[in-house]
């Protein structure tokens, strides 16, 4: 009998066009240039997913997901297995006809990187130039289809500054979906997380402006890193809705990358059981799943909010190198250097 | 002409779209996935089988919901209601004590409807502090002239797209 398993993203593959200095993913730490999957171990996953899991949805990223061979056919598989689709891409890879064929099978989500109105900000953020405009066209040509993407803006100390302008930019293309991703360190972005991390006091400013833009402007605005509540207290902000981490695993998007191997989610680098090798109620009920809602982190034991916030976001705890009994790393970054 | 009187014509071109599908996998196969023809073909006979299949299923349009979570984590849910009392059967003087959970606004409006969900009683819930809590606790009162009986008590957001709604009795004191 197959597992209920709601949300799932798979990773597809973990070649990617751009350079993001924030990337998230996990292999950008260890150094390793991951080799690119051919089309017939991206689809024999795919399959196998299907085959162990019962999915409503399944949100195909990467690395960007475009890279990955014969990409098209991928998703036409998953949507004829009667899965809703959804695609994370930097709008970069693919021509705006790639992204039609998709639409065409019934894709509707799709997100889409505007980390600023200025593209001089948002190309210095991905180190590639013209990576912008060429987001913007995508997002242009989706919109000609019928589909209006969410926008995804991942908060960093380059673009934490006038953020209000950039939702306002972002809402004058006609998008009211937007994600708002604090730079979560990790990946390619724990190598000098000074180097991106706002101080508290900016990102909090950032925020309230975001926040009241949206309301202002009546957007669909989630922040959807998980953020603890001493940094960012969601009642500051109800203009953004904020998302936490569950430790139930059926409302989580586990993450499933190429090789079979399973994740709590796409920040963390811990492996759950690979879906070749184990059943699928051994992956759900790991003692590694179960760990995340056993161990509270000492430093947020006596919070009144922990049962809400769950430490933020322990993903980046495990890729900092640091036990399941410390907090998302960004708590003691801005309690020891009174980043304020 | 109603749904199902096309429904065998829907599953005849599922059936053969199908037999199209199939000869377009075994020629990408064949070509070693090296066709850009072929998987062009692919392509568009597969969305043509899902909109046919979609028809099947549900109607008129592809299986696809508006509602699509691109969150990566679980949402928090906002503007819940609890009621606290332990019963919901109250004297004409009483109070109901609610808790609103994660306010997303400053009014909110309890109602009063009786069984042909006329509303005969409605009146304002306002967050007078600044910085909402994350829980915050109201005493409800109501009109004192309502007759005793049975009622339904419902809470909305002031956008009324938060409702809930819950049975109350009121009696003589």
């Amino acid at each position: 009998m197959k597992v209920l398993l709601p949300f799932v993203s798979y990773e597809v593959t973990m070649t990617c066009n751009l350079k993001c200095r924030f990337c998230y993913n996990h292999y950008k730490n260890t150094g390793e240039i991951p080799k690119k999957p051919t089309y017939r171990q991206i689809d024999k996953t795919l399959r196998q997913i299907f085959k162990v899991f019962d999915i409503s949805q399944i949100t195909f990223t990467g690395g960007e997901p475009f890279t990955a061979e014969r990409f098209g056919e991928l998703v036409l598989t998953a949507r004829l297995k009667g899965a809703n689709v959804g695609i994370i891409s930097n709008g970069n890879f693919a021509k705006a006809e790639d992204y039609i064929q998709i639409v065409k099978l019934g894709v509707k989500s799709f997100e889409l990187p505007i980390h600023s109105y200025k593209s001089e900000i948002h190309d210095f953020m991905t180190r590639i130039e013209g990576s912008h405009q060429k987001s913007l066209s995508i997002i242009s040509e989706l919109q000609k289809n019928g589909i209006t993407p969410t926008a995804v803006v991942v908060l960093t100390k380059y673009n934490c500054e006038n953020c209000d302008e950039t939702i306002r930019f972002i809402a004058s293309k006609g998008i009211n979906r937007i994600m708002i991703n604090r730079y979560n360190i990790g990946g390619e972005g724990i190598k000098n997380p000074s180097e991106l991390l706002p101080t508290k006091i900016q990102l909090q400013q950032a925020f309230k402006q975001i926040s009241d833009e949206a309301q202002n402007l009546k957007l669909n605005i989630t922040s959807n890193v998980c953020t603890p509540i001493c940094v960012l207290n969601p009642k500051d902000y109800l203009g953004i809705r904020f998302s936490s981490c569950s430790f139930d695993i059926s409302k989580r998007p586990i993450t499933i990358d190429y090789l079979g191997n399973v994740r709590f989610c796409n920040h963390s680098p811990e492996i759950l059981g690979n879906i070749f090798e184990n059943s699928a109620e051994e992956i759900i009920k790991s003692p590694l799943g179960k760990k995340w809602a056993e161990i509270i982190p000492d430093y947020c034991k006596d919070c009144k909010d922990y049962s809400k916030c769950k430490a933020g976001c322990r993903a980046s705890t495990q890729q900092c190198g640091l036990p399941l009994s410390e907090p998302d790393p960004i708590v003691k970054i801005y309690k020891n250097t009174n980043n304020e | 002409m109603n749904k199902e009187h096309f429904l065998p014509f829907v599953a005849l071109a599922i059936a053969l779209v199908g037999i199209a599908f199939a000869i377009a996998s075994i020629a990408v196969f064949l070509s070693r996935g090296k066709s850009a023809y072929c998987i062009n073909k692919k392509m568009k006979i597969g969305a043509c089988l899902i909109m046919l299949t979609s028809l099947m299923s549900c109607g008129n349009k592809p299986n696809i919901t508006d509602d699509f979570q691109e969150t990566c984590y679980e949402p928090i849910e906002t503007d819940v209601f609890e009621i606290v009392n332990d019963t919901i059967s109250i004297a004409k003087n009483d109070t109901i004590k609610i808790i609103i959970y994660e306010p997303t606004q400053k009014e909110y409006i309890y109602k009063i409807t009786n069984q042909e969900n006329s509303i005969i009683f409605q009146n304002k819930i306002s967050l007078t502090n600044s910085e909402p809590n994350y829980k915050n606790e109201f005493d409800l009162s109501f009109d004192k002239k309502l007759i005793p009986g049975e009622y339904n008590l419902i809470l909305t957001n002031s956008d009324e797209d938060r409702i809930f709604s819950s049975q109350l009795i009121i009696f003589e004191n």
